[in-house]
């Protein structure tokens, strides 16, 4: 049997097929050996083609506008007239219009608003290739089977297309906070990404796919499956509230059915993040209401807009950076464009009064005292009785003693506080070990965050990858986190977990995890104090 | 025929999307619009790349004319000021 190893998202292990998708088709130009007629007779139905697909898309897909102006550029005449001179010099019909795609992309290359629009349409190009070469590029993926999807990567508009058929997903490039992983990890698919070899992996293949064990075994079955530590609840309740991660009705819903306490991170930016045009109050006070009614009792945080040059919102008009990660995001954007605040703070208090639940809100990449007296400020004028702030530029940290009395709480968001914490991109396909939920110094900055928060007053909730992990909820239980978020499918797992300790042995777990100097050793070091509690 | 200035008002510039508007108006209606920063140099919006390609951004001035009658070009340019976020 042979392994490929990588990161496993999830602790399911599924068996099935591997459905090699191919995201990338890379022809080699070449000139055509019939006659023009008969390349002009293969290019235009394959641009029609590619133009009605993107033309469907638009129909379909919420951000569709996107996708209507992807077919005006692939129709424009101005390109076919070069594509047609490309193949009267010579070139094959896939190959002229590749080529002219290039040369018409590069008037749009040195201008970041446009270079954009130049990676589309070479995109465009190629799919306009594959049909000229009667290949298929679009992800149809078969109904009623047992796959395992295996691809270099997917965009969100192949992820948008999973169906039931998929049981396991696995990559190439992508670390444990990659777009793909925060859906698997949703949907609760098994997955394993930043797998060096895919390439080993056969079409129709029996693999299992292990992300507990982090590999993929050729021609496994689930009796070779590492085993999880699965938790038995013991206790009628957990030791400390379990929320949920929402970002629209349906997760809202799901949080509600696995028994949440909660809401403990709403995205309140998923509202809107295909949206052309500036939502008004009143549209953004339908959205917030439907996910308010839908979501469990009890605390409901609601996180302010969290947007940036990496998660664009095209009404923001945020230009590109070097460094979007460190560039103006969240609250940073409220600099510019203050009224966007007062919009949602406004939207999410007439949603309260609506819906009847109580609202809780934060702002996101807070860095300094004077950012979150500014927004504590803010959500007070508009009644909001408890405010808090993300934790995830490490300097807040340092600097909550000045906070008694301005906020209530602190959400702590791992997957940006490692990031930031390691300096290591969170999308960056090498650099997941770096951003492990179990490395020693990101345990030791959420106790520092307790500690600093507590001595003032300030609760402490974790909203990050972390709080999704059943085995270190309990540790951040013991580090005397107050209450943790977790995605709708992993709520149950994390309840069981907290369902089977007391106070003193999740301190003990949790003494025991941060002594260590290595992830793994942590991680190790918490299952053997869980099973000798 | 007619000429108008319109700012560019949406705030990423004149994108793909009304690029592609101006281009189907155009072929739709039957009418030649020429389009740029001044009247010295016009282009026909034939080719949505072509009009990106010329990068107007969001606050530049840019001079329509339009050979048509007075109302029919007075109705397209009210449009093309649409697209172009105003």
């Amino acid at each position: 049997m042979l392994e490929l190893k990588g990161i496993g998202i999830g602790d399911l292990a599924a068996e099935g097929e591997i459905f090699r998708v191919s995201t990338s088709f890379n022809p080699v130009s070449k000139n055509h050996s019939g006659s023009v007629e008969e390349e002009l007779a293969k290019l235009n139905p394959a641009i029609e083609k590619v133009t009605s697909d993107m033309n469907e898309l638009a129909q379909t897909e919420n951000d569709g506008e996107i996708f209507e102006a992807l077919a005006m550029l692939v129709s424009d005449e101005a390109l076919l007239d070069t594509a047609v001179e490309k193949i009267n010099e010579g070139l094959d019909a896939g190959s002229a219009f590749h080529s002219a795609t290039v040369d018409m992309s590069e008037i749009l290359k040195d201008d970041p608003d446009f270079a954009e629009r130049a990676n589309d349409m070479l995109d465009l190009a190629v799919r306009v290739w594959a049909h000229t070469e009667g290949v298929e590029l679009g992800l149809e993926i078969p109904e009623g089977k047992s796959l395992v999807l295996a691809a270099d990567d997917f965009a969100p508009a192949d992820t948008a297309k999973f169906n039931s058929s998929v049981k396991g997903v696995i990559t190439r490039n992508g670390g444990p906070t990659s777009h793909v992983a925060i859906l698997c990890r949703s949907k609760g698919i098994p997955a394993v990404v930043g797998v060096s070899e895919l390439d080993k992996l056969e079409q129709g293949q029996q693999v299992l796919i292990d992300p507990a064990g982090d590999r993929v075994v050729i021609n496994g079955a689930m009796t070779d499956a590492t085993v999880t530590m699965s938790f038995a609840a013991e206790n009628e309740n957990t030791l400390i509230p379990v929320l949920g991660n929402v970002g629209n009705q349906s997760d809202a819903e799901k949080a509600t059915d696995a028994g949440a306490n909660g809401v403990g991170l709403f995205r309140t930016e998923f509202a809107f993040l295909n949206q052309e045009q500036r939502p008004t109050v009143e549209q953004q006070l339908a959205g917030y209401l439907g996910v308010l009614k839908a979501a469990p009792e009890g605390q409901f945080i609601a996180r302010t807009l969290d947007a940036g040059s990496d998660k664009p919102l095209p009404f923001l008009g945020i230009e590109d950076e070097e460094n979007p990660a460190l560039g103006v995001r969240g609250f940073r954007i409220n600099d510019t464009d203050p009224e966007f605040m007062i919009d949602q703070l406004s939207a999410l208090k007439m949603a309260e009064e609506q819906s009847g639940k109580t609202v809780s809100v934060m702002a996101p990449m807070i860095a300094r005292v004077s950012e979150a007296k500014k927004f504590a400020e803010l959500a007070k004028e508009h009644g909001f009785g408890n405010v808090g702030i993300m934790v995830e530029t490490p300097s807040i940290i340092f600097q909550l003693k000045h906070l008694e009395g301005v906020i209530d709480f602190v959400s702590i968001g791992t997957n940006d506080l490692s990031q930031y914490l390691f300096a290591a991109d969170r999308l960056h396909p090498k650099l997941g070990t770096l951003l492990d939920v179990w490395q020693p110094a990101l345990l030791e900055a959420i106790k520092a965050t307790v500690d600093e928060a507590h001595k003032v007053g300030i609760k402490v909730g974790v909203c990050g990858e972390a709080g999704s992990d059943p085995m270190l909820s309990i540790v951040l239980a013991g580090l005397g986190v107050d209450t943790v978020s977790s995605s709708p499918s992993q709520i149950d797992a994390v309840s069981n977990a907290l369902k089977t300790v007391n106070a003193e042995q999740a301190e003990a777990i949790a003494m025991a995890a941060i002594g260590q100097n290595r992830a793994t050793h942590a991680r190790d070091a918490a299952k053997k104090a869980f099973a000798e509690r | 025929m007619i000429e108008r200035t319109i700012k560019v008002a949406d705030p990423i510039g004149m994108h793909a999307r009304p690029a592609g508007q101006i281009v189907k108006l155009a072929k739709e209606s039957g009418v030649s619009i020429f389009m740029g920063r001044d009247l010295e140099n016009l282009i026909e919006a034939k080719s949505p790349i072509l009009l990106l390609g010329k990068k107007f951004k969001n606050g530049e001035d840019l001079v329509f004319r339009i050979d048509a009658e007075e109302d029919q070009a007075n109705k397209l340019l009210d449009e093309i000021s649409e697209y172009l976020g105003n």
